[in-house]
């Protein structure tokens, strides 16, 4: 197999993962894919030096958290992803049994949300996202407990009820 | 927050994820757009090398010990070590000039003024281990005042080379909402650092939604503060009242000093003066979407060509120092760290000798080179709010 067949497999199966985590990141279909395709090209261009195909996702998603965090500092990006003057709610939920919590996302500033994702969807530890944010691991926690206190407020009783039944 | 918070909070992330509607890979897209950026990478690599910055880590609080007091003039011999060696911190230890002041605590920010260091000690954010964020002015001559009346933990102040002062933005009093982007009224504050003394407080208004801090982040020159808002950077001269919106700055980057501002026009990073809106150096970064670094006097400018350290260890890749007047151009060596002294040269330090080193902006050479015991180094002239 080429390198470059390598390449097309590797991005066929990590494509849909990265996808998600970077959805989650920037909140919109065209930037996430943006993102996914920009770290996936930064890839490629390290492929050669990967000797560890197995490490290959964990390399994306690291260039592809570098990526976002890079977009997160520019100003201008904030601004177009920006939805203006915060509702005092979210939309409704888009179904009875699910909480809106993609609006609930977007309604956080950026370093929130990514600290909400990179913690409790891609499971990092409050130091891996320090490091990956490059922010203070205490930081990380009041960020996490402003996030929190925001997606409360947003998805209001449902966040506290599903909660519970859940416990 | 509770195990069950997190636990709910992870599932309902989940299952969002996965409901997400994913679009099919291009591989071959993605190989193409490899190959553009490779193309722009050689083009580049003929004029120059690249640069990274790299923050270190953190401390917590206490008071100064063995500093003298504050106040009193300054000699221009200390104050001469002050502007070319400039300041940094290993843990504990300021190093400023040729004096070293040691602190209870370790040094958790440098920021440089006309007057010497002001240092921060404790975390940048408020939070459930914030605990509290202490002030010190050290003077060029090592003598020390402890600023225990100044309080701004999350938010980005500003200070510059030849003012006394510090300025920071809060919300206005009685204006402040529990939501950060609703508040739309905030008080630009000046604090005179030689005296801790409030030297001006005026209202502005506009939405601040982009940050995340608790208020907008401000620079300062002389009697100008500038506050980057929604609509771009808002400027106070506090010494007339006057305020005016800086023209074309809507959506600029957070990069500003010593009356000019900097923008990551993509694919150029663009310095313009803030008076006139002339540009002063536009230069072309290695990487799409990245941009420079101010000097603390604006007179030059390190080139982002790759993207940060995330690991505490700095990339082996060459540092562009660009000259802003005639865009002459320096390179200097990868796997450093480096900052700045308040008149522009860089403060370079090599984690592998352990050494702190001044370098020429416009040469190159470095000289001066000083050991350093083992630490968490804080270089001045870096940014190391989160």
């Amino acid at each position: 197999m080429t390198a470059d067949e390598e390449f097309t497999e590797f991005v066929t199966t990590a494509w849909p993962v990265l996808f998600r985590t970077a959805h989650l990141l920037v909140g919109e279909r065209g930037l996430a894919e943006d993102l996914v395709q920009t770290a996936l090209a930064k890839t490629y261009l390290s492929w050669g030096r990967i000797r560890d195909r197995g490490a290959a996702g964990v390399y994306a998603r690291t260039v592809l958290i570098n990526t976002a965090t890079s977009w997160f500092r520019r100003h201008a990006w904030r601004r177009e992803v920006a939805t203006g003057e915060l509702p005092d709610r979210v939309a409704p939920a888009t179904s009875p049994d699910r909480p809106d919590l993609a609006a609930a996302l977007r309604a956080l500033p950026p370093r929130q949300r990514a600290v909400v994702v990179l913690r409790f969807y891609e499971d990092l530890s409050v130091e891996q996202t320090a490091q990956a944010l490059r922010i203070t691991p205490g930081t990380v926690k009041s960020q996490t407990s402003h996030a929190l206190a925001k997606l409360r407020t947003e998805l209001g009783e449902t966040f506290q009820l599903e909660g519970v039944r859940h416990d | 927050m509770t195990d069950h918070d997190s636990g709910r909070l992870a599932t309902l992330l989940r299952e969002e994820a996965a409901a997400i509607d994913v679009p099919a890979p291009d591989a071959a897209a993605v190989r193409h757009r490899a190959r553009g950026m490779r193309r722009r990478r050689r083009g580049l690599e003929a004029v120059a090398g690249l640069v990274v910055v790299a923050a270190v880590t953190t401390g917590v609080t206490a008071g100064v010990r063995g500093a003298g007091p504050g106040g009193g003039g300054v000699d221009a011999a200390a104050m001469a070590a002050y502007r070319e060696q400039g300041a940094f911190a290993v843990g504990r230890v300021l190093h400023i000039g040729e004096h070293q002041v040691r602190f209870e605590s370790a040094v958790t920010s440098i920021y440089y003024t006309g007057a010497g260091v002001l240092v921060r000690r404790g975390p940048v954010a408020d939070g459930e281990t914030g605990g509290p964020t202490r002030y010190t002015l050290v003077r060029p001559d090592g003598s020390a005042r402890d600023l225990g009346g100044l309080r701004m933990a999350d938010r980005v102040p500003g200070t510059d080379i030849d003012s006394p002062y510090v300025a920071y933005a809060e919300p206005h009093e009685g204006a402040s909402s529990p939501r950060p982007g609703l508040n739309t009224a905030w008080d630009l504050v000046a604090v005179d650092v030689t005296t801790g003394a409030e030297v001006a407080r005026h209202e502005i208004t506009g939405a601040f939604t982009w940050g995340g801090w608790q208020a907008p982040p401000v620079t300062t020159d002389g009697t100008r503060i500038r506050a980057l808002l929604d609509q771009g950077w808002v400027e106070l001269d506090w010494s007339t009242g006057a305020v005016r919106t800086v023209p074309g700055t809507a959506g600029v980057t957070l990069e500003a000093a010593h009356g000019v501002y900097a923008d990551e026009a993509d694919p150029a990073w663009v310095v313009r003066d803030f008076a006139t809106g002339k540009v002063l150096r536009s230069v072309r970064p290695r990487e799409p979407m990245l941009g420079g670094l101010l000097s603390p006097d604006a007179r030059y400018g390190r080139i982002l060509d790759d993207y940060l350290s995330s690991d505490g260890v700095p990339p082996a890749t060459p540092v562009r120092i660009v000259t802003l007047s005639n865009g002459a151009t320096v390179t200097l060596p990868g796997s450093r760290f480096y900052g700045w002294t308040p008149d522009g040269s860089v403060l370079a330090f090599d984690p592998e000798a352990g050494t702190v080193a001044v370098c020429d902006p416009v040469t190159g050479s470095c000289d001066g080179a000083r050991r350093v015991p083992a630490g968490t180094v804080r270089l001045g002239g870096l940014s190391y709010e989160s």
